[in-house]
C-alpha cells in the first residue's frame, strides 16, 4: 500500500462526509448531525497518514523532504489543508450546515490529481534551490490560507444565493450570520498569507539574496492581499455587510486560484514556481 | 472657505476610501505587470518581436515596461504610506481618549447609544447587586469601575484595539525598509570559474566595486541525482578561498540556500553556467576496425596510440566552447556557452610534421585531416567546466522588513484574537440589571460577549442568593 492508495480511500470518506452533508442541507428539518463529521474526521485522518507516509517514503528513496513540492503533492496538500480549516472553523464559527460544499472540495482535490496534467504520484527529488527550511512553513501557511479563504468563497456563494442577484440586502440571522464567517475567515486567511508572502522572501533572501523579485507569483500574492485588505477595510471601517461583502469574498478566491493555479499559464511566466 | 476645502482633502487623503482606491489601483498595475514584458527579465529581449515599434514608444512613455519601479507605482505606494499616516494620526488621540474616559470619567456613551442589551431580572430580596455585578466582570478580565448612581462600566481588550496601530506601524516599516533597499542595496553577480581569483564586482548597474577582501574560487562542482531522478542537480557549490595567501585565510564552501556573510556582504551560490570543457573524448579509428576511445584534459594533455605507419600522437590545444572564425579567419568564441563546442588538436605522425586540426562536436565528420592517412579521428563528448555564478548583495533595508513584517503580523494576530469593547451596566432599583455593550459591531463578537456577561451575572446572583439563604436558614 502507498500514500495514494491512502488518498482514494480519504476521497470516498469524503465524499460519503459530503453527500450526507449536503442531503441535510438540501433538507431544512435536519441538522448536519454528528455522522457526517465523523466521516470528515476519519478521512481526515486516513489523509495525515498518507501524508506522514508519503514524508518518510521520501527518505527511503534517498531525498528527503516534506511532501510539498511537485503539483501532485500541492494538490494533495490543499485538500488535505481546507479540510483541517473546516474542522478548525467548525469549534468556532456556524459553518456544519454548509460543510458539505466545502468537504466535497477535499475530495475535488484528491480526484483531480489524476487529471491535472503533470500531476504524477511518483516522489521526486528538490533541486538546490528548493532545499530549505522555508520549504515547510511557506507551503504550510500559504496553502491553510487558501483554504480559508475558500471557505469565506462559499459562504459568499450562500450568502449570495440566498439573497438573489439582484433582490435588496436582507438583513436575516443567516445572513448575519454569514458575514461573520466571511470576515472571521478571511481575517485569519489574511493573517495566514501574510506569514506566507513574509516566508517566501525570507526563503528568497536566503537563496538569492533579495527578499522581493516581482516575480508573477510573487506580484499575484500581493494582488490577492490587496484584494482581502479592501475586503477587511470594506467590513470594519466602511460597514459593509451583505451582497457587496460576498462579492469581494468571491471575487477574492478566484485570485487566489489564479495565484495558486493560474500564473502558471501566462505567457511570460518562468521560476521556481511553476509546481505550485 | 480655503481652511474647509483643505480640511476635505486632508479628510479624503486619510480615508478609507482613498485606501481602498489606492489598492485597486495598485491591483491593476501590478496586473499588467504580470502580462507585459518587464525589463530587467530573461524575455526583454522578446519585446521588440512582440510589440510594434508605436505600443513600445507608449509603453516606454508611461514606464510599463518596467512598471514596478515606475513614478504611478511609487507615487501610489507613497501615497498609500501618507493615507495610512494621516489615519493613524487621525484616530489615536480618539482611541487614547477611548481608554481614557472608559477607565476614569463618566460613562462615556449614554446606555441607549449602546446596543445588545439584555435585562436581568433581580430578584426581591437580593442583596446589593453591585458586588456580585463586580465579581462577574472581573472573573471574566474586564476592568471595572462604578461610574455614577447605579452605573457600572467595564472594558477589555484595550490591545485589540492597539493592533490596528501595530499592524499598520508594520506596513509603514516595510515600506520604510523598500526605499531604504531601493536607494542603498548593492548587488551584483560574479561569474568565476576555478582558479579565477578577484577583489571587486561588477554590480547591477554597473559600477565596478571592491569586495573588500580577496575571493578566490578553488573548485566547483555540481552533484547529480542517480536513480530515477538521474542528470537533475543535486547539489552545486563553490568552495571559496577568502584572503588567499594572508594570515586571515580561510576556506569555506557556498551552497546553495546558505549564504555566506562576510565584510558587511552576503554571497550566495546564485547558479552556474558551462563555459567550456574540462575533458574532451576522441574516438580514433585506425584501418577499419580498430577502434579505440581516449579522453584528454583541456589544454595541452597528450597520448600517443600506435598506427599502421608507426606511432600517433593526439595532443590538445585549445578549446572554444562556441566556435567562429572573424574575418581574418582567426578562431574564437561567440559565447561561453556550449553552442558549438570545437577543440583544436595537434597531431604528430613519426615521420611528417605536426599538423594542427579543428573538430567539432556538433558535426564529427567534418574535419580537415588528410583522409588517406588511415585513421581518423572523431570528437565524441565532453565533460563541462562550468564557472560559478555568485551573488554579492549588501542589502541595509532587509533587516528593516523582517522588523516590519514581525510588527505586522504581530499586530494582525492581536487585531484577530482580542476583541476591544466596552460593558455597560445600569441598575434599576429591587426590579432589574440592564446589561449593553459597544465595540466594533462588524465583528459580530459583542452579542456573545454581552451573553457571557449576563450568564456570569446571573450565576453570582444566583450564589448570592443561595448562600443568604442559607445563612438565614442557619
Amino acid at each position: 500500500m502507498d500514500d495514494s492508495t491512502l488518498n482514494q480511500i480519504a476521497m470516498v470518506f469524503y465524499m460519503a462526509a459530503s453527500l450526507v452533508f449536503l442531503y441535510r442541507f438540501s433538507d431544512n428539518k435536519h441538522k448536519p448531525g454528528k455522522v457526517p463529521m465523523g466521516l470528515t474526521w476519519s478521512g481526515f485522518c486516513v489523509q495525515t497518514v498518507a501524508f506522514i507516509w508519503r514524508w518518510i517514503a521520501s527518505y527511503r528513496h534517498g531525498f528527503g523532504h516534506a511532501p510539498l513540492s511537485n503539483r501532485y503533492e500541492s494538490v494533495i496538500f490543499f485538500s488535505w489543508s481546507v479540510v483541517a480549516m473546516f474542522l478548525i472553523f467548525d469549534r468556532f464559527l456556524p459553518l456544519r450546515r454548509f460543510g458539505g460544499f466545502i468537504v466535497v472540495l477535499g475530495a475535488v482535490g484528491i480526484a483531480s490529481t489524476s487529471i491535472i496534467p503533470g500531476a504524477d504520484s511518483t516522489i521526486t527529488p528538490l533541486i538546490p534551490a528548493l532545499q530549505s527550511n522555508w520549504l515547510f512553513f511557506h507551503v504550510v501557511t500559504c496553502f491553510l490560507g487558501y483554504s480559508a479563504f475558500a471557505i469565506a468563497f462559499f459562504a459568499g456563494i450562500m450568502s449570495l444565493a440566498r439573497q438573489g442577484v439582484g433582490a435588496n440586502v436582507e438583513s436575516s440571522e443567516i445572513i448575519r450570520n454569514l458575514d461573520l464567517i466571511m470576515y472571521r475567515t478571511v481575517m485569519s486567511g489574511f493573517i495566514l498569507l501574510t506569514l506566507g508572502i513574509i516566508s517566501g522572501s525570507a526563503w528568497a533572501y536566503n537563496a538569492w539574496g533579495r527578499y522581493w523579485g516581482w516575480d508573477p507569483k510573487e506580484v499575484w500574492s500581493l494582488i490577492t492581499w490587496f484584494v482581502y485588505a479592501v475586503f477587511l477595510h470594506a467590513r470594519v471601517t466602511r460597514g459593509w455587510s451583505g451582497k457587496r461583502l460576498a462579492w469581494i469574498s468571491v471575487v477574492g478566491f478566484i485570485f487566489v486560484l489564479f495565484t495558486f493555479l493560474g500564473v502558471n499559464y501566462l505567457p511570460i511566466f518562468k521560476g521556481l514556481h511553476t509546481y505550485a | 472657505m480655503t481652511s474647509s476645502r483643505s480640511n476635505s482633502l486632508i479628510s479624503f487623503l486619510r480615508s478609507t476610501r482613498l485606501t481602498i482606491l489606492v489598492l485597486i489601483l495598485l491591483g491593476i498595475l501590478s496586473i499588467i505587470g504580470t502580462i507585459v514584458i518587464q525589463r530587467g527579465t530573461d524575455e526583454e529581449m522578446h519585446i521588440p518581436e512582440v510589440y510594434s515599434p508605436r505600443t513600445i514608444r507608449i509603453f516606454n512613455a508611461v514606464g510599463w515596461f518596467d512598471i514596478y519601479h515606475s513614478p504611478l507605482y511609487s507615487g501610489l505606494m507613497s501615497l498609500l504610506a501618507l493615507n495610512l499616516i494621516l489615519c493613524i494620526w487621525h484616530r489615536l488621540p480618539k482611541d487614547l481618549h477611548w481608554h481614557r474616559v472608559a477607565l476614569q470619567g463618566p460613562i462615556p456613551e449614554s446606555m441607549d447609544r449602546m446596543r445588545g442589551t439584555r435585562s436581568i431580572e433581580l430578584k426581591r430580596g437580593s442583596p446589593g447587586p453591585v458586588e456580585s455585578v463586580h465579581d462577574a466582570l472581573r472573573t471574566l478580565g474586564y476592568r471595572v469601575r462604578t461610574a455614577g448612581e447605579g452605573e457600572i462600566a467595564a472594558v477589555r481588550g484595550f490591545s485589540g484595539r492597539i493592533g490596528f496601530y501595530i499592524a499598520h506601524l508594520g506596513i509603514l516599516i516595510i515600506l520604510l525598509g523598500g526605499v531604504i533597499s531601493a536607494l542603498m542595496s548593492v548587488e551584483g553577480i560574479l561569474w568565476m570559474a576555478p582558479g579565477d581569483q578577484t577583489r571587486y564586482f561588477t554590480s547591477t548597474n554597473g559600477q565596478k566595486k571592491e569586495l573588500g577582501f580577496t575571493l578566490l574560487c578553488e573548485n566547483f562542482t555540481v552533484e547529480y541525482y542517480d536513480g530515477k531522478a538521474e542528470g537533475m542537480p543535486k547539489e552545486f557549490r563553490s568552495d571559496l578561498v577568502i584572503n588567499p595567501g594572508t594570515d586571515l585565510e580561510f576556506t569555506v564552501p557556498l551552497r546553495v540556500n546558505h549564504p555566506l556573510s562576510f565584510a558587511g556582504y552576503r554571497l550566495y551560490q546564485a547558479s552556474y553556467s558551462p563555459i567550456g570543457a574540462r575533458r574532451v573524448e576522441f574516438q580514433i579509428q585506425i584501418g577499419n576496425d580498430d577502434r579505440r576511445r581516449i579522453s584528454l584534459e583541456i589544454p595541452g594533455q597528450h597520448e600517443t596510440v600506435l598506427d599502421s605507419g608507426g606511432l600517433l600522437r593526439i595532443e590538445t590545444v585549445s578549446f572554444e566552447p562556441d566556435f567562429i572564425r572573424d574575418e581574418s579567419g582567426k578562431a574564437g568564441s561567440r559565447s561561453h556557452q556550449l553552442r558549438n563546442p570545437a577543440v583544436q588538436i595537434r597531431i604528430t605522425e613519426a615521420d611528417q610534421p605536426p599538423s594542427t586540426h579543428w573538430l567539432f562536436l556538433k558535426y564529427p565528420d567534418f574535419h580537415g585531416m588528410n583522409q588517406d592517412a588511415g585513421h581518423s579521428i572523431r570528437f565524441t563528448g565532453l565533460t563541462p567546466l562550468f564557472a560559478t555564478g555568485i551573488e554579492v548583495a549588501r542589502d541595509p533595508g532587509a533587516s528593516i522588513i523582517w522588523i516590519g513584517s514581525s510588527i505586522l503580523v504581530a499586530g494582525l494576530i492581536l487585531t484577530f484574537l482580542i476583541f476591544p469593547h466596552r460593558i455597560g451596566i445600569k441598575i434599576q432599583p429591587g426590579t432589574a440589571l440592564l446589561v449593553s455593550g459597544a465595540g466594533m459591531k462588524q465583528s459580530g463578537q459583542l452579542e456573545p460577549a454581552i451573553e457571557a456577561v449576563v450568564r456570569q451575572i446571573s450565576a453570582e446572583l444566583r450564589a448570592d442568593i443561595e448562600s443568604m439563604r442559607r445563612s438565614e436558614d442557619g
